[in-house]
């Protein structure tokens, strides 16, 4: 973590005390579990040891990978906007190349695909058959609703969204976020790299886009460093006061708050943020307890990338009940069958095809049992517990 | 003679100078060539405007070679610079 930091910190490597060697392995193996290895490129000290030196070319040979990859992803990126613009589709740049480009180097930020929210979601049909004329197609089985999945012939994917994130299981929250959406894209800037423009969203916006996005996979198999890396680098900068002020007004209304600090003092803590550029952000509410930042850290050091560590992870409980496990059961079946759900006579056959299909995948697709899995669902549910994320708790209670 | 900054730009990543072509058809590849340390300094001091004879003079200073030398190497620079349409006149 501590090299990490110093690379978002963009300290002299000269200055940085090298590595242990005997610890270099395990600090390559933990990059590579949260993807973001290539930020580790000349941070790893001088020393002769052979470990070094091989961990060295491992993280060149990363990082080198990663600048080709977002040349490509920024040019496909930019045409992918145009093409869809030409169509009469107005779309913004969520994450990839738009965030990349926050970073002293950008090439160094690990980037897969595209994801691009439509202006007006109500065009999803037409910009997929833009897409289409442009060689994509469509992918045959959706995992998602709030976007449509397609692919380009060279392998790269690309999420269409009509909404910023799948639906939270709060009523409240997707409304509001809902709302934000609509006032999102109509506020949009350029971003320039390599040439290309880029629309992303204003500052307080994308913030609250990165903050979403961070709480949706929190909330699912769970999010490694790499995102809050994205979270440093974004308020690291020099952020018009006005924009983190309106930022701090969409938190609160969507009722955040408390998350958005915990993920802010997580990254003061550990990650380099300068805890003046973040007062604002930390101000207010109850003083933070610092155990619940750091095991909000652990988890997110637990999780790996996506929370890909452990093919038991799949959700976090609102708690460690029964009556939460069968919650998530039903939100799950929403997020499954979002139409059919609106009517509740429906409800028993579809949370029978929720539950086949669960047990189904437990099995097929995550190699682990349902009982391993609820357990671990409803050990992380004691976390958003003590997050207060649904009202229970302490801070950022979702409305 | 200048090189086109409009058509390539020079990024620096894991200890390469990268020359990525800025200009392609739609959702084809965009060239990425790997420049030595030698090439690179000739683009940064050509893309910064300066004129060939600056250019050669300062790289013969910097690399330790007789103004011969930097000369050739320029040219030689060059000539991979136009046969990728990287030079305008």
């Amino acid at each position: 973590m501590a090299t990490l930091r110093s690379a978002l910190r963009g300290e002299d490597p000269a200055g940085v005390r090298g590595l242990d060697p005997a610890l270099v392995d395990e600090v390559i193996a933990l990059a590579e579990s949260h993807s973001v290895t290539a930020l580790l490129y000349g941070r790893l000290g001088s020393a002769d040891d052979p470990r070094c030196v091989r961990a060295r070319r491992l993280v060149a040979d990363r990082a080198l990978t990663c600048a080709r990859q977002l040349y490509r992803l920024t040019f496909f990126s930019a045409d992918l906007v145009r093409s869809l613009s030409d169509a009469g589709v107005e779309s913004v740049l969520l994450k990839g190349s738009g965030v990349a480009a926050l970073y002293p180097v950008p090439e160094y930020r690990k980037s897969g695909d595209v994801d691009l929210l439509l202006a007006d979601p109500s065009r999803v049909g037409l910009a997929c058959e833009a897409l289409r004329r442009c060689g994509l197609t469509v992918v045959g089985e959706q995992d998602a609703h709030h976007h449509v999945s397609m692919r380009s012939p060279q392998g790269i994917e690309v999420e269409l969204h009509v909404a910023i994130t799948e639906d939270f299981d709060s009523d409240g929250l997707n409304r509001v976020v809902a709302r934000c959406q609509a006032e999102a894209v109509r506020h949009v800037r350029a971003v320039r790299l390599l040439g290309c423009e880029l629309p992303v969203l204003e500052d307080a916006y994308q913030a609250l886009s990165l903050l979403l996005h961070m709480l949706q996979h929190f909330l699912r198999a769970g999010f490694g460093l790499k995102l809050l890396c994205d979270w440093v680098e974004f308020w690291a900068r020099d952020v018009d006061p006005e924009q983190v002020d309106a930022y701090l007004r969409l938190v609160d209304a969507c009722g955040l708050e408390g998350f958005s600090r915990v993920v802010t003092s997580a990254c003061v803590r550990r990650l380099g943020l300068e805890e003046s550029t973040a007062v604002v952000m930390l101000e207010g509410g109850r003083p933070l307890d610092e155990r619940l930042v750091d095991d909000f850290l652990r988890e997110v050091f637990d999780a790996g990338e996506f929370g890909h560590s452990s093919s038991e992870r799949m959700v976090a409980l609102r708690g460690s009940s029964l009556v939460d496990v069968a919650r998530e059961f039903h939100h799950q079946t929403r997020l499954n069958f979002p139409r059919a759900c609106r009517c509740p006579v429906a409800w028993p056959v579809l949370w029978a095809a929720t539950l086949a299909r669960f047990l189904r995948n437990n099995r097929r697709v995550r190699g682990t049992t349902t009982g391993d899995v609820i357990a671990e669902a409803r050990r992380r549910g004691d976390l958003v517990r003590r997050l207060g994320l649904f009202g229970d708790g302490a801070e950022g209670q979702l409305k | 003679m200048r090189v086109a900054t409009d058509r390539f730009e020079l990024r620096r990543a894991a200890g390469k100078a990268l020359l990525v072509g800025l200009d392609a058809p739609r959702f084809t590849a965009h060239p990425v060539f790997e420049l030595n340390d030698t090439g690179a300094y000739l683009w940064e001091r050509l893309a910064h405007g300066d004129e060939p004879d600056a250019a050669a003079e300062g790289y013969a200073r910097v690399f330790g070679v007789g103004a011969d030398c930097a000369r050739k190497d320029l040219a030689g620079f060059l000539d991979s610079m136009r046969s990728i349409g990287a030079v305008r006149r």
